[in-house]
């Protein structure tokens, strides 16, 4: 079944927990000159431009999203820095007009060259202390309390946790399973997860049974994570030419950088306004 | 033979009139005006991209370019015709005119502008060329269409055109569109939907219609119904299009969607 459609006057959310824990300082596999803290602070970045500009019309940013950021290390709360320090849920027009700064990169230009791109930012990276994952799947619940309150019809709102070790701050499933019992008249909170590699493991992608996950942890954050919906497996199979299967939890293993932009691109696709052209947004560096 | 013709078009309920992105060609009616030395009659419709920026304006380029060419339009040199007299002529000049407006006004393009405007707009395109000889039209028609922008012609209470989709499961939420970025348009090679040479009489009619009320058209004749029926009685003026589309939005029949129809009637002189 469909839900329906996202549009300004029944926007919906995405709330993204990032784990800020010590250990995210530890570099990643393919490029030893960023941690996983850096990379995650790019992907996220990213993802915010990316949406933006899907929002963007001659008359402004439409406020089809507002997007929550929420580190969780040595403190639990918003990771936004600049004009949006401190703010919990912030609409996508105003993420737009107060990003703390717009970097220049250089983008391959697709003739063999490089162009200068501008890169907003709106967080940094942070990697200390231990990991909270309770406290910030809670600090999700109560911000989505207060959403669902004004906006009982809306797509189910999306929450992406990403973390790359075990919560220290108890069993994160019984938090997990409240976040997921909210709901609007659309459905259920989703709960989908991203667990980073710290070496060369081999990525598992959305898998549909937990029988041949390695250990124990990726059984938690499995039991913990919600199916994909139909439109998210059907963007996956057409647009990524996957082969996902209709059970598929929105949970990924072992993630390396390709397979955390995936895991995002596939996991934030929710019912858009009517007739899109597929605007693929960059790639990751 | 001569075309008397009316249009009619509704935003989405929701959005402001203008905010629209669907076009069409010509402005004039009942009756195109034609000159004396003019080789084609030609009439568009286009459906802007609903996630991409400015394709209102690029839909209404598209109908603008394509509706007032006087010359030949074919597949080997359809592309040309897209870069030199589309993007070239028409949407790098009003382009430049919407940057400097939006100067004028205090309000220059930003970071996120000038990233969507890099994506490109995009938007279907049907358009359909009637050949004059001394003004009048000539016994045959041609038709090119992107995405799923409807043609159906009627005779004698038949429907025995219909272009480019064939059913109502052909729509799907990722139709072929134009973009103003040619880079993006390299797909379209093969895709380009042409049909020439096909047959007139007086007494025929043509329904010209985007995408939500094209859905709706063929799963009325797939009932076996007559929809081009229900639309001559619905779209008597724009208030009576308007009630009418909005009572298929609210009864779940018709998609909320830019809705545009143009209803091309053959006459004799």
């Amino acid at each position: 079944m469909g839900y329906v459609e996202i549009s300004r006057s029944n926007p919906t959310c995405y709330i993204f927990l990032i784990d800020q824990s010590g250990s995210m300082a530890e570099k990643v596999a393919d490029d030893p000159s960023k941690s996983k803290a850096d990379k995650l602070k790019d992907f996220i970045n990213r993802f915010l431009t990316n949406l933006v500009v899907t929002c963007t019309r001659a008359e402004g940013v439409r406020d089809y999203f507002y997007v929550s950021v929420i580190g969780y290390g040595l403190n639990v709360g918003s990771a936004f820095i600049g004009p949006l320090a401190n703010k919990d849920l912030v609409s996508i027009s105003e993420i737009a007009d107060k990003p703390a700064r717009i970097e220049e990169r250089l983008k391959e230009d697709g003739a063999g060259g490089v162009v200068k791109t501008k890169f907003p930012v709106w967080f940094d990276a942070a990697s200390d202390g231990q990991t909270p994952m309770c406290q910030a799947l809670n600090k999700a619940k109560g911000i989505l309390e207060g959403w669902l309150a004004q906006h009982p019809d809306c797509h189910p709102p999306i929450v992406v946790n990403i973390t790359d070790g075990a919560a220290t701050d108890g069993n994160p499933l019984i938090p997990a399973e409240e976040l997921k019992n909210l709901k609007s008249s659309e459905g259920n909170v989703l709960l989908y997860n991203i667990h980073l590699s710290s070496g060369f493991a081999t990525p598992i992608k959305f898998p549909n049974s937990d029988a041949n996950l390695p250990e124990q942890y990726a059984h938690l954050l499995y039991s913990m994570s919600s199916p994909l919906t139909d439109d998210q497996i059907t963007y996956a199979n057409k647009t990524h030419e996957m082969n996902i299967d209709k059970n598929s939890k929105g949970f990924v293993y072992n993630a390396d950088p390709i397979t955390v932009f995936l895991a995002l691109d596939i996991g934030t696709r929710a019912t858009p306004p009517q007739d899109t052209p597929e605007i693929k947004g960059d790639t990751p560096e | 033979m001569k075309i008397e013709y009316s249009h009619f078009w509704l935003s989405k309920a929701g959005n402001m009139a203008s905010e629209c992105e669907d076009a069409f060609y010509p402005y004039n009616f009942p009756f195109e005006i034609i000159s004396h030395d003019q080789k084609y009659q030609r009439y568009a419709i286009a459906d802007g991209a609903s996630t991409a920026y400015l394709s209102g304006l690029w839909a209404t380029v598209l109908v603008d370019g394509f509706g007032s060419y006087d010359d030949d339009i074919t597949s080997a040199n359809f592309f040309d015709f897209i870069q030199t007299l589309i993007i070239n002529e028409n949407w790098t000049p009003r382009l430049a005119d919407y940057i400097k407006k939006r100067e004028h006004e205090g309000k220059p393009l930003s970071w996120y502008d000038e990233m969507a405007l890099q994506n490109g707009a995009a938007s279907t395109l049907l358009e359909v060329t009637f050949s004059l000889d001394e003004k009048k039209i000539k016994e045959n028609f041609s038709t090119i269409a992107i995405g799923d922008s409807c043609l159906f012609q009627v005779r004698n209470n038949d429907l025995i055109t219909k272009f480019p989709l064939n059913s109502s499961a052909d729509f799907d939420n990722s139709p072929l569109l134009i973009s103003s970025d040619p880079k993006r348009n390299k797909h379209l090679q093969e895709k380009i939907a042409f049909l020439e040479n096909q047959d007139i009489v007086i007494g025929d009619k043509f329904f010209l219609m985007t995408d939500a009320l094209a859905s709706w058209f063929f799963q009325e004749y797939e009932k076996e119904g007559r929809p081009w029926e229900i639309i001559g009685e619905n779209a008597i003026d724009n208030s009576s299009f308007t009630n009418w589309v909005e009572q298929l939005r609210e009864n779940k029949i018709m998609r909320n969607d830019d809705v545009t129809l143009m209803v091309l009637t053959i006459l004799g002189d």
